[in-house]
């Protein structure tokens, strides 16, 4: 079980430290731990658990902060990853952002969450439900109050019913006015197209996220007309397995507001909405690119927000890049990002230039590694199609919405 | 103007993060010490007393030692505001292991908070009184929980069930059973979320109280996917425990059957025919062992009379169910543990997922062990942050069955984003898991990964190549045609070898093409001599040692090679003074290896009739006689060799032909076998150009033959003719000596051939010295010409079994 956590800023500063149980950890461990990141630089972040002479340590990083999870004794090292992740993701939630001023500012609150979230090295209330009524976030009316009266408590007085609910992830008695509920496929495509241009993989990541409000302890099923494509899904906590097995029907009873109710994964596609043909050819010290960029498969719906962007090789001294449509950036870590947007119909954007190399090379022999992002509005790419939405015990409106969206996941096309 | 409109911004902003702070506890973190603290604790008011406890607060966040405080903190612990006892809380607990005695204090006001209406205030006083780390009040924290433990409220329970380590933590022996019971009670609560958090209890307090666990075990089981996911976690860890405890591992299972390899001597013919895991060799047996002995080191947990008694029982069981197990899911505890956590795997915890994985790897039949692939692989798809943890179980499913993730292999093609660690994970994986239907299209991803702009990755493709080859020896040459493809590719950049990078590549390149080879060298012969003519174009030091060390251990191989080797040699020697250290030393260990037969031939003494002495000097390269041939020494290697009509030293001294007329004299060696009276002049005047006197005979018997490229020095120490009218004979004495000291060898040669009238007497003495690895290794080997030779070893070594291995070949190699 875990022992301590540490949050750490970028520079190494401990914010703060919450020790959980008996076995103290010292602060040195953190300056050990910061000592390895500048000796070993990036590579060190990037390792989620870390043998330390004294102590196990997980760590992950976000927005900047660095939080440190030290343990002595054997535990499924994802355990913790997962814990710190949803100490993250609740802090970012309350804070409504993550930086190292935000967390400094509601000290007393990161103490108040910390304490609640993990008694005794082990996970207590993780529920963001819960916790919201337990310690209420800061907002603008706690923080007057507080100005003006110089009181205010964020500590609530009673226990939330969820607690003793045998869906703690939903808080009793919520009342609207108006009913509603947004169902949201965000897809994802990850492709790999190879140096002979060969796509060698492609998939979809995709999400089914809910946004619901509605009164009381709402019952809902949602099936999908062709369930038999999703290679492997995996649930938001809510969702019965049994339903899911046999007919594969989602029924759950969703918590409040936003949240993520299943995740999916489409495999083995084989059509890509865009191509990006990049050419290089070097000679004698420098390098010419050409890279073009068009449509393959319309998917019917506007391609907008397409971006390239790839790391100009270490052996590159300097790049000259022009497009004919669209901005090219080449920022100062040698990575280019060319904006197209939106694909123009007259012409296909093409962007060219000459790179010179490194004196002394004659050819390029490390080549580049493009990403190609773009979004696409009202299409799920993997076909997938939701059949219907139905709310056992029918209230007397429900508003019911659907949309779907398709980015480029890890898009990646190699020259 | 400017600058002062730039002030004028940076106070706006200033402004600004200030406007956003206020209501914040900002200031307090800031400066929390900016007012007197104390007597804020003594107000009257809560608000003043929140605002001290939270300047202290901040002062511990930051690192400080405020327990001075703790009296006076102390005597709030009453207050009726529940911010104010949080706060306190949050602070007693941080040192009530300083302050034992002050800490006492506060007991009373816990005990009346436990009789509180709220729960939330009977959890917190829990909570804190059993995370004060005192003996004298562990009992009544014990009667505490046991209250607690069947409060109507679940949220208390469970903050019980989570006060159960702490008190086992104080070790109260007297206490134990009472503190197991409340752990048997909360094991059997009706909500899930309190047994999630006494199954934490459970695993911290008596993790192998199995009967805890018999009792409620299907209820257990059925109440899993409810838990909440950190107690689904602990709870399918001990659930896997105690089916193992109960019913050892299930017939079939890959657990089984390497629990089985791990001890032959159970029912062994039953179990070659069960187990059906692809393995072709003794590495993968050692491997099975190992992973058997950490599964049960990890699932059996315990004190080892535990784990010999349990894999005992597993043993006894198996043979007893035989019959039984036939279709692997005859045990309901099993079946139903399967059942229930199935769909776990789809679980939105990562953990979680996992954790079900394991179950499922440990105790379903190899055939339906698959079922746990798709949700690991989606794992690494959809949370980033847990992807090494889980490549790394990916790694050690497929080692142990590769072909479960063989039909996946795409999943684990690298891209550009992931670390450095995850992309070598998963370049291992590929390896492990690649087959004869994959490994082309794994191939061409590995010739893509080398273009990567990541040079360290780029080589470990090089090496992930390389260990391809060897799993999978058909698809060899067409590895070793890309790899050669790559070594003349590389030649282009190594111009400018400066970038490590590169340099790095290649000697991958080259070590991969080496171990390739060095499963099937007969075929590979081409390759060897293909190396070995880019040697010129070749100039990273340590690629250039692996070429000449694979000329060296293939001096022997084939028809071309073994005319090559003097070409080589000399071409080694002309450029032996510009090497790089490590390069040196292959040069000397590969003249070494191509005069092991020349030694051996030595070693036999008195059967040889050759001569042949080094000259070489690089300091004055130039003899006379040598200008004849010593244009073929030059660079232009790769043309001579097969022009020169030198035979190889080697052959020359296998022929212990009593004459032999062939001469051969270059700028490296001056060699003569049987020389004749016509040679003799030669002879002598090389020597006496060197200051010696020599003497003639018509057989020159003693002799011998060391042709050591040596810098350091070349040294005849003596030398004798003595010449006698019966005998004819010359002898020659010499004393050779020479050292190299590198980071990795040293080297101490000393040849000592001393030829006495009629009994030549040699003694050959070497050591070798390692500092890579400690050993010193003495060899002694002595002799007269007519009597037979004493070879002595000696390996002082610090690891015994390096140390008897090396021994071995040693004597296998003179022999």
């Amino acid at each position: 079980m875990l022992q301590c956590i540490f949050l750490l800023s970028d520079s190494g500063e401990i914010i703060l430290e919450k020790q959980l149980t008996w076995h103290r950890v010292d602060r040195s461990i953190c300056d050990w731990f910061w000592n390895q990141v500048i000796s070993q630089g990036d590579s060190f972040k990037q390792q989620p658990v870390i043998a330390s002479p004294t102590h196990y340590l997980f760590q992950i990083v976000r927005e900047g902060i660095t939080f440190l999870a030290c343990t002595q004794v054997e535990m499924p090292p994802l355990m913790a990853i997962e814990f710190l992740c949803r100490v993250a993701d609740v802090l970012s939630d309350y804070l409504e952002g993550l930086n190292e001023d935000l967390i400094k500012d509601n000290f007393v609150i990161v103490y108040e969450l910390l304490d609640e979230m993990i008694d005794n090295g082990f996970p207590l209330t993780t529920e963001p439900n819960i916790l919201r009524e337990m310690i209420s976030p800061p907002n603008i009316v706690s923080k007057m109050l507080s100005v003006v009266t110089g009181n205010s408590s964020n500590v609530s007085d009673t226990l939330p019913g969820a607690t003793a609910s045998c869906v703690p992830w939903r808080t009793t008695d919520i009342k609207y006015a108006n009913n509603e509920v947004y169902v949201d496929l965000v897809e994802e495509m990850d492709a790999i197209i190879n140096r002979d241009g060969v796509l060698v993989k492609c998939e979809i990541y995709g999400e089914v996220q809910v946004n619901s409000h509605i009164t009381g302890v709402p019952d809902l099923t949602l099936s999908f007309t062709n369930p038999s494509i999703l290679d492997d899904v995996r649930f938001h906590p809510c969702v019965r397995f049994r339903p899911w097995e046999s007919h594969q029907i989602l029924s759950f009873v969703p918590p409040d507001g936003q949240f993520k109710l299943m995740s999916y994964r489409v495999k083995m596609l084989k059509s890509i909405p865009i191509y990006v043909k990049p050419q290089l050819t070097s000679d004698a010290g420098t390098c010419r690119i050409n890279l073009m960029v068009g449509i393959k498969n319309d998917p019917g719906k506007m391609i907008d927000s397409i971006t390239v962007q790839f790391h100009l090789p270490p052996s590159i001294l300097s790049a000259d890049l022009t497009s004919n449509h669209g901005v090219v950036n080449i920022l100062s870590n040698k990575m280019c990002i060319w904006s197209i947007d939106r694909i123009p119909k007259d012409r296909t954007p093409s962007l060219s230039g000459t790179m010179v190399l490194e004196t002394g090379l004659e050819r390029l022999h490390v080549f580049p590694i493009f990403q190609l992002g773009f979004r696409i509005q009202g299409v799920a790419l993997s076909g997938l199609q939701i059949d219907k939405l139905e709310l056992k015990v029918v209230v007397n409106r429900l508003y019911k919405g659907f949309r779907a969206s398709t980015r480029a996941g890890l898009y990646e096309v190699r020259s | 103007m400017f600058p002062h409109f730039g002030a004028t911004a940076d106070t706006l902003s200033k402004a600004s993060t200030i406007m956003f702070r206020i209501g914040t506890d900002a200031h307090l973190y800031d400066d929390p010490e900016d007012v007197n603290i104390a007597p804020l604790l003594d107000s009257k008011f809560d608000s003043e007393k929140c605002e001290a406890l939270k300047r202290l607060l901040a002062l511990i966040a930051q690192g400080f030692d405020v327990s001075n405080f703790f009296p006076q903190v102390v005597k709030n612990v009453a207050s009726q505001s529940l911010e104010v006892k949080k706060l306190v809380y949050l602070y007693l607990l941080h040192y009530a292991e300083k302050r034992p005695n002050e800490a006492l204090l506060s007991i009373n006001s816990f005990q009346k908070d436990l009789g509180d209406t709220n729960p939330l205030v009977r959890a917190w006083a829990l909570r804190t009184m059993a995370g004060i780390r005192l003996h004298v009040i562990a009992p009544l924290v014990l009667v505490a929980v046991g209250k607690c433990a069947r409060d109507p409220s679940v949220y208390v329970r469970k903050c019980a069930a989570n006060a159960l380590p702490k008190l086992h933590d104080l070790q109260l022996e007297e206490h134990s059973s009472t503190i197991e019971e409340i752990v048997g009670i909360l094991l059997s609560d009706h909500s899930p979320g309190v047994v999630g958090a006494a199954a934490a209890a459970f695993n911290s307090v008596c993790p192998n109280n199995y009967s805890l666990v018999g009792r409620s075990y299907k209820r257990l089981c059925e109440v899993l996917p409810d838990v909440e996911e950190w107690g689904q976690i602990v709870l399918i860890g001990i659930l896997l425990r105690y089916a193992i405890a109960r019913h050892g591992l299930v017939k079939k299972s890959i657990m089984f059957s390497l629990h089985g390899k791990e001890s032959p001597q159970s029912e062994k013919d039953g179990l070659d025919v069960e187990f059906s895991l692809e393995k072709d060799s003794s590495m993968d047996l050692k491997f099975n062992s190992e992973m058997a002995s950490m599964v049960s080191r990890c699932y059996i947990e315990g004190p080892d009379e535990y784990l010999s008694r349990s894999s005992y029982t597993n043993r006894i069981f198996s043979e007893f169910h035989n019959a039984k197990f036939t279709s692997g899911k005859s045990n309901d505890d099993v079946k139903i543990l399967l059942q229930c956590t199935l769909p776990l795997l789809w679980s939105n915890n990562s953990a979680v997922v996992l954790a079900a994985a394991g179950v499922h790897w440990i105790m379903v039949p190899c055939e339906d062990v698959k079922r746990i692939v798709k949700p690991l692989l989606f794992l690494l798809r959809s949370s980033s942050t847990s992807k090494y943890v889980v490549l790394c179980n990916i790694q050690v499913f497929a080692k142990a069955m590769p072909s479960l993730f063989a039909p996946h292999f795409e999943d684990f093609f690298i891209i550009s984003s992931d670390s450095y660690q995850i992309k070598a994970l998963k370049l291992e994986i590929l390896c492990t898991i690649a087959t004869e239907s994959s490994i082309s299209s794994i191939f061409k991803e590995f010739q893509d990964y080398i273009q990567d702009p990541d040079r360290s990755f780029a080589a470990d493709a090089v090496a992930a190549i390389g260990l391809c080859a060897q799993k999978l020896p058909k698809m060899a040459i067409t590895f070793l045609e890309g790899l050669l493809a790559l070594t003349r590719q590389e030649l282009l950049t190594t111009e400018f070898g400066s970038i490590e990078g590169e340099a790095g590549v290649l000697v991958q390149v080259l070590t991969s093409i080496k171990s390739i080879i060095k499963q099937d060298p007969p075929n590979h012969e081409k390759v060897v001599i293909q190396l070995v003519r880019s040697l010129d174009s070749i100039k990273v030091p340590a690629a250039r040692a692996i070429i000449i060390w694979m000329m060296g251990e293939y001096n022997n191989l084939g028809e071309i090679i073994p005319r090559m080797v003097t070409t080589v040699l000399q071409y080694l020697a002309w450029s032996f003074s510009s090497e790089a250290l490590e390069t040196k030393l292959q040069i000397l260990n590969t003249t070494f290896k191509v005069c092991q037969i020349a030694v051996l031939v030595l070693l036999k003494w008195g059967k040889i009739n050759c001569c042949g002495i080094k000259l070489l000097n690089v300091q004055s390269p130039s003899i006379e006689i040598s200008k004849s041939s010593s244009s073929s020494s030059s660079s232009s290697l790769s043309s001579s060799y097969s022009s020169s009509k030198l035979t190889s030293s080697s052959s020359s001294f296998s022929s212990s032909s009593s004459r032999s007329e062939e001469v051969r004299v270059d700028d490296a060696f001056l060699f003569c076998c049987d020389v004749d009276a016509t040679f003799f002049p030669l002879l002598n005047l090389v020597f006496r150009k060197k200051g010696f006197s020599v003497a003639y005979s018509e057989n020159i018997v003693a002799t011998f033959c060391f042709p050591f490229i040596s810098l350091i020095c070349l040294k005849v120490v003596y030398y004798l003719g003595v010449s006698k009218a019966q005998s004819k004979e010359i002898t020659i004495c010499s004393r050779f000596k020479f050292k190299t000291v590198s980071r990795q060898l040293t080297f101490i040669d000393t040849f000592n051939v001393q030829c006495i009238y009629l009994s030549a007497a040699m003694l050959y003495y070497s050591e070798i010295l390692s500092n890579a690895f400690p050993c010193l290794i003495t060899i002694t080997a002595e002799g007269k010409c007519i009597e037979p030779l004493n070879v002595s070893i000696k390996v002082n070594c610090e690891e015994t079994v390096f140390g008897l291995n090396l021994l071995n070949r040693i004597v296998n190699f003179l022999s």
